[in-house]
């Protein structure tokens, strides 16, 4: 079971990474062509720990392009500013791998 | 000149350009975009991808990892209360 969440830790941390460096090539590009139309959406989370929530928030603000603005830990809802619309599967894609190293 | 200098060399290279590119973005954009608050931190954004390459590369790993943890608190603190300011506007 600890094994397991470590497993789910390391490829939370390798999926980060690659999504930051994802992110950042595709901010880079909209700098230069500016193509960019900001947006603030609502997402529902599955997480129920306040600790991963916050997890989840951080990792969001980290990858560029979309920004946690604030998060409501009863409703599990988590506000994003977006730089462009996306759908939630783009803006959380480790969200499992979080389920699967704290819940 | 052995391998591993160039890599290094390399990366400075890139997150100079992220650097550069991110000063441009700020200058860019001016204030008739809507919501344009979020899109200049979302570019500030690039600027702190570059430092932490950069930090790592010139042997500074506890640095980088300290920027990596604490870079995501001032950005959701200037964009929460710009959110918040924008209700009672």
């Amino acid at each position: 079971m600890f094994i397991t969440r470590i497993f789910y830790g390391i490829a939370y941390f390798i999926i980060l990474l690659f999504e930051i460096l994802k992110a950042t090539i595709d901010v880079a590009t909209r700098t230069v062509t500016g193509n960019v139309e900001p947006v603030v959406v609502e997402i529902h989370t599955e997480l129920k720990r306040p600790i991963s929530q916050t997890i989840l928030a951080n990792s969001i603000t980290l990858t560029p392009g979309t920004l946690s603005i604030d998060l409501d830990s009863e409703k599990q809802i988590i506000k994003v500013a977006s730089i462009i619309p996306k759908e939630k599967g783009d803006i959380i894609p480790f969200e499992s791998y979080i389920k699967g190293m704290l819940e | 000149m052995d391998t591993i200098t160039l890599i290094k060399s390399a990366i400075l290279i890139i997150s100079s350009v992220l650097v550069l590119l991110s000063a441009i973005g700020i200058i860019r954009y001016k204030d008739d975009l809507e919501r344009v608050l979020y899109a200049r931190v979302h570019i500030l954004g690039i600027a702190d991808v570059g430092c932490i390459l950069a930090l790592l590369v010139l042997g500074q790993p506890l640095l980088a990892a300290t920027y990596f943890i604490l870079a995501p608190f001032a950005n959701h603190a200037i964009a929460n209360a710009y959110y918040y300011g924008e209700e009672t506007r």
